[in-house]
């Protein structure tokens, strides 16, 4: 058996100069991004890049790159924050080489430390397609409990899609 | 028979009528409410109304009081409108005195129509807490079917509460008994 590399893997705050390495990422997964991210076929350009990360940093929701072994591998972010109801989404995106290997589960760990710990909410949610088998999959193996499913609550490409509703309290977080 | 009336609020005139409605039933409407119940003033108010007026003109969110036998009762309107994915949820609250007698269904009924037929959308969603039976009634009532049941996802007077999910497609709306 041979022991499986440990990549590094690091959440970093995105800036407007990484676009152009952004943009060549998401650029060479297009056709697996685009199933299931309405955005990637508005992203044609490193300009496009540029502008969504201007609008990052100028946004209320963090949002992180995912660094693998020092180079852009996917991004992670909590929106629809809610204050009163100390709740937060989380919405994340890997590229097609690094499915699989455990890369999202530390980051979605990171990201529910951050959630838990620093902004103080008490509970995260996934939405994902119920056919995006690898976004579900990723937010059942830490832990989030499928509480509903929202009949035909994306459309996408054309097509609609059932979404499954994912949650996790503060006190359901697993130690480490 | 009450007498049912939907209309556009007038926020200099509806302000002070609005703030003595939600003093006066404020410990109720504070079980399951958290917009209404923290308008304090009459300036409060006002602004929150201009706030759902500036909605209406810009986004179709369809803020609209309502109105029993001339006497001012509630409100319901749509909110988090997706024009991506064409779905929104809807908002509603009624004073006690007017909870029964099928006042919230006809307002609902007359919202549910103008957001399939006129704003085209495919999706409509509402969200009310387990112990809130009347809310809950009023979805069921309407054709909404439960789709889950999102645990403590808000927090009302402290406490963080269930929140139980309805949805209703536009083709189930249009072909409902």
């Amino acid at each position: 058996m041979i022991a499986e590399l440990q990549h590094a893997v690091a959440l970093r705050a995105p800036a407007t100069a990484d676009a152009d390495e952004l943009f060549a990422r998401v650029d060479a997964c297009r056709k697996t991004l685009r199933a299931w991210l309405p955005w990637v076929d508005a992203t044609r350009s490193p300009d496009d890049s540029r502008a969504f990360l201007e609008s990052v940093s100028a946004g209320k929701s963090p949002a992180w790159l995912i660094e693998v072994d020092g180079r852009i591998g996917g991004m992670i972010d909590i929106h629809g924050i809610c204050k009163v109801n100390r709740i937060g989404h989380i919405g994340y995106w890997l590229a097609d080489g690094h499915v699989g290997r455990g890369i999202m589960q530390q980051a979605l760990s990171r990201v529910q430390a951050i959630a838990f710990d620093e902004l103080g909410l008490h509970r995260l949610a996934i939405i994902a397609a119920r056919e995006n088998r690898r976004s579900c999959a990723a937010a059942e193996r830490q832990g989030f409990k499928l509480e509903g499913v929202l009949r035909e609550h994306l459309l996408l490409d054309g097509r609609r899609w059932d979404a499954c509703h994912y949650g996790l309290l503060a006190s359901e977080r697993r130690a480490g | 028979m009450a007498r049912i009336a939907l209309r556009e609020s007038d926020p200099e005139r509806d302000a002070a009528p609005l703030c003595a409605l939600i003093d006066r039933y404020r410990a109720t409407l504070a079980q399951w409410l958290t917009s209404v119940v923290k308008l304090r003033s009459a300036e409060d108010a006002r602004s929150f109304l201009q706030a759902q007026r500036d909605g209406n003109a810009r986004g179709g969110v369809a803020h609209r009081l309502i109105v029993v036998d001339g006497e001012m009762a509630g409100a319901r309107w749509l909110h988090g409108i997706s024009q991506a994915h064409r779905y929104a949820r809807l908002g509603y609250w009624l004073a006690d005195p007017y909870a029964e007698g099928g006042i919230m269904h006809a307002a609902l009924t007359q919202l549910i129509g103008y957001a399939f037929a006129d704003l085209r959308l495919h999706r409509l969603e509402l969200g009310c807490a387990p112990g809130s039976a009347r809310s809950c009634a009023v979805a069921e009532r309407l054709g909404f079917r439960r789709e889950g049941e999102l645990r403590e996802a808000q927090c009302l007077n402290g406490r963080f509460w269930n929140l139980r999910c309805y949805g209703q497609l536009a083709e189930e709306w249009k072909h409902r008994a």
